[in-house]
């Protein structure tokens, strides 16, 4: 592997080799903890098109991103989401060593094909419940059949899928020791969330806010978790289940350290550079690409962003009815 | 058939060919050496056809395949629609 001229290391030594680029902030549904029912959308005219999301991703690649990873709101809602997929697919295994994304499995039976075709050969799919009714509750559609759809479609052409599911108090609680034996049993493996306190939603956070050593304690119950030394260069932590064969992941934001060995930056469909998930800092990417000096602006943008990556992010759910530490959605920076 | 001269395979339909195929699943039974084309031999004459559309993906034991890929017993042949609306 070249160095490339210029990476990208922030003020405190971080590498950033990885990023989150969110293709659209529209979804197929409307999980109450990401976003309200009538969700108010960016006008079209605001998003990247195909072309600018491209020179984008070019962009960082020159700087030394190794790792792509599209998100949303769902990734796979956006039109011509093929044609960008395809054409980072073409790096890999010369400037990106992975592209990926993360679904909420909707369309998946659909595009699980086209995407093993175009070089990705992981997905991560959102799934917080087997059960029909929890789900429709949770993500406000009556979806569950075809996400199971869509994951099965995706093992059946080998894409290896990870299931992240966000761990809720009093709704998927007691269904988590066997909804990560089934992953197991599929091949899967399965990373816990907690809920992380991004935008305004309907309803209280703190209602549901399951502390994710809570759960772990409850797993030990059912379950032998052996800390493992597998690493993703993420905030997840890993243990091997002895009664499944699996691995479950856990990412703690709020109870655990979460920001050491970020090396990550998140681009929202508007292309704003978020520097991190938790804090409001963005650097305008779109202003960049659109000015007349694309390649200059962005790389000028990028240095900036360096300089001003924050060390930690600023989550906190501490009481009832307490406003975000953000006020941005979830789904606008794609987790 | 002999017992023996046969295999079993497990036909997954995926997505809205679910509903094409009117069950998440079937199991056939057909000759050893069979591909994917003569394996959907056994079913309605219209679905069959519908599967072979160019459009519909196969995947055979965990990969990618088509129509010409040959079957072995046991495996899980399963049909992805095609992208809709894109």
């Amino acid at each position: 592997m070249t160095l490339p001229a210029k990476p990208l290391i922030d003020q405190f030594s971080r590498r950033i080799t990885y990023l989150r680029l969110s293709v659209t902030d529209r979804c197929d549904l409307r999980c109450s903890y990401c976003m309200p029912e009538r969700m108010q959308f960016v006008p079209k005219a605001e998003v990247l098109s195909l072309e600018e999301l491209r020179r984008l991703a070019q962009g960082f690649i020159a700087r030394g991103v190794r790792k792509i990873r599209l998100t949303g709101g769902e990734p796979l809602v956006r039109r011509d989401v093929l044609d960008l997929v395809r054409a980072l697919g073409r790096e890999v295994g010369s400037g990106l060593d992975e592209l990926t994304l993360t679904t909420n499995g909707m369309r998946l039976a659909e595009f699980a094909a086209p995407l093993a075709d175009a070089g990705v050969r992981r997905i991560n799919v959102s799934l917080d419940t087997r059960n029909r009714a929890l789900f429709q509750q949770l993500a406000r559609r009556d979806g569950l059949t075809q996400v199971l759809g869509g994951i099965a479609a995706a093992k059946a052409v080998g894409l290896k899928v990870k299931l992240n599911t966000v761990a809720l108090k009093g709704l998927n609680e007691s269904e988590l020791p066997a909804l990560i034996a089934w992953a197991h049993g599929e091949g899967h493996d399965l990373t816990l969330i907690e809920v992380m306190p991004l935008g305004e939603i309907e309803g209280d956070r703190f209602d549901h806010y399951l502390p994710l050593t809570a759960v772990r304690e409850s797993l030990e119950g059912h379950l032998t978790l052996t800390p493992s030394a597998h690493r993703s260069g993420g905030p997840a932590r890993y243990f091997d289940v002895a009664e499944t064969g699996g691995r479950l992941g856990l990412i703690t934001p709020l109870t655990n350290n979460f920001c050491d060995g970020c090396n990550r930056v998140r681009v929202t469909a508007t292309g704003q550079l978020a520097m991190c998930l938790g804090g409001e800092a963005e650097v305008d990417l779109r202003a960049a690409l659109r000015s007349d000096e694309p390649e200059a602006r962005l790389d000028a943008a990028l240095d900036l962003a360096m300089r001003t990556k924050p060390e930690r992010h600023a989550f906190m759910i501490r009481r009832h009815g307490e406003a975000p530490a953000l006020a941005r959605h979830m789904s606008a920076t794609g987790g | 058939m002999p017992v023996g001269m046969t295999i079993r395979a497990r036909l997954v339909f995926l997505g809205r060919l679910q509903d094409l195929a009117g069950a998440a699943e079937r199991m056939v039974e057909v000759a050893r050496a069979s591909t994917v084309d003569a394996l959907l031999d056994q079913l309605e004459p219209e679905l069959a056809a519908a599967l072979r559309s160019p459009k519909v993906r196969i995947a055979v034991a965990g990969g990618l395949g088509g129509l010409d890929r040959t079957v072995s017993d046991g495996d899980e042949v399963a049909f992805l629609p095609p992208v809709s609306g894109g």
